[in-house]
């Protein structure tokens, strides 16, 4: 028991609603499939909770998984390069990890839910928010730079991209190579020298995902998309800085 | 306890045959959690779904293979069975799931967590807290968000079961220094929790009253 009274009575409330609970073990008994709900008393709303999911929904499930894919990417350093590479830089490698999760409507006819990682920062933006989200890294100079959107489950709708980098308020398209799986995943990398005009300092990288006929067809129109995306379309927005 | 270590590996791995298998031995487990915690936060308000369900146990497996099934390879069957150890997994994903609100059963209600006067009279403080079920209820939902799975199973251990700090220590393979820090720890948070909790009940009752 705590000396402490209010983490005394929380404990308390713990072990209470652990005690409800285990007043409904004849219904959890349903859903580890020991019983049939049949034999339990029980109201609608109770059935359709405790109700174990059938195999369809376990297939979806599992299939949701392996359409995830891994939500970490690294930026590697070039290994090819001669190590040149102070702690400070390794640091600045380190903190370039990159990692951008996408997701798009499951079964239903839903706003998605985003949840975009960068650097180790984690954003949520729900569907009834604006459709953009943002992200930082620090990029070391010899890296290659590999960005994922993946979406959670497979889409099954024929998609396409488009980029710009923006600085200093003016954009320009961007032409990186960009992979994109038949689920609908999609992948840029390549090595940060050459993925950008310069770096000397920061760019962001804004893009857009979508069916091709809805994508913003040129830089202005990507950037005005970017604060209010079309219907459909999906716009990840990264600053990226580059190591001293 | 061994007994699914192989397939838990194959599954981390991402080998189809051990996904499939894995989430049919975890569903239950899954589900009885989400079940458990959708009708502590619905608490009435409204009629659940089906299809809720079902959307909290693949969050949970989603998150469990997030970041190459970084927490689904944090097992150790050495120290707690498979079951138990997705379970409190289980409750800190759901619980961060109603919090964020990104399925929030209460979406189109108040703060969701308390009355909004519970706290109104400026006496409303820890008393009030430890003498409402439903503001416990509350304040445990958030902790439940907040901690990491290594707290939630702490918060069990020694505050709930009341298991004394020696055997926390056998089971954990922490240092006594360590628990108790972890129970530090634990009060201060509990406390900042229950103060943010008082201070969203009263942002609401005071919006309700102007505009009342």
């Amino acid at each position: 028991m705590s000396d402490d009274p209010l983490l005394s009575a929380l404990a308390r409330r713990a072990r209470e609603e652990r005690d409800e609970d285990r007043a409904r073990v004849d219904l959890e008994r349903v859903t580890r499939g020991e019983v049939s709900e049949t034999d339990v008393a029980a109201s609608d709303e109770e059935r359709a909770l405790f109700r174990p999911l059938d195999a369809a929904a376990e297939r979806r499930i599992a299939d949701a998984i392996l359409a995830s894919g891994p939500r970490v990417r690294v930026v590697k350093g070039a290994p090819s390069r001669k190590p040149r590479v102070t702690p400070i830089v390794l640091a600045f490698a380190a903190a370039a990890a990159i990692a951008l999760f996408f997701l798009f409507p499951r079964h239903r006819d839903e706003l998605p839910v985003y949840a975009f990682e960068l650097s180790g920062n984690v954003a949520e933006v729900r569907g009834d928010e604006p459709k953009a989200v943002e992200g930082r890294a620090t990029l070391h100079r010899d890296a290659t730079l590999e960005m994922v959107l993946r979406p959670r489950v497979a889409v099954t709708t024929k998609i396409a991209t488009t980029a710009a980098l923006l600085r200093d308020g003016a954009a320009r398209a961007w032409s990186p190579p960009i992979e994109i799986s038949p689920d609908g995943a999609v992948r840029i990398v390549g090595p940060v020298a050459s993925l950008f005009p310069d770096t000397e300092r920061r760019w962001e990288i804004v893009v857009a995902i979508g069916p091709e006929g809805a994508l913003p067809r040129d830089p202005a129109a990507l950037l005005a998309a970017a604060a209010a995306p079309p219907p459909g379309v999906r716009v990840v927005r990264a600053v990226v800085d580059f190591a001293k | 306890m061994a007994e699914h270590d192989d397939l838990v590996r194959r599954a981390a791995a991402r080998e189809p045959d051990a996904v499939r298998e894995l989430v049919g031995l975890l569903r239950p487990t899954i589900q009885l959690r989400a079940v458990r915690s959708l009708i502590r936060n619905m608490r009435g308000r409204r009629r659940s779904t089906a299809q809720e369900v079902e959307d909290l146990v693949q969050e949970v497996f989603l998150a469990l293979f997030d970041d190459d099934a970084r927490a689904l390879r944090a097992w150790d069957p050495a120290r707690l069975p498979l079951a138990a150890f997705v379970g409190v997994i289980a409750d800190h994903e759901v619980a961060s799931i109603f919090r964020s609100g990104r399925r929030r059963p209460y979406r189109d209600e108040e703060d969701g967590a308390v009355e909004p006067d519970t706290f109104a009279s400026d006496g409303g403080g820890a008393e009030a807290i430890v003498e409402c079920n439903e503001t416990l209820s509350a304040l445990l939902a958030r902790l439940r968000a907040e901690l990491s799975p290594k707290g939630l199973e702490l918060f069990h251990a020694l505050l709930v079961d009341e298991q004394p700090v020696e055997e926390v220590c056998a089971s954990t393979g922490m240092t006594r220094d360590a628990v108790y820090a972890w129970k530090s720890r634990l009060g201060k948070l509990v406390r900042r929790l229950a103060a943010e909790l008082r201070d969203s009940s009263r942002k609401v009752a005071a919006a309700q009253r102007s505009t009342s």
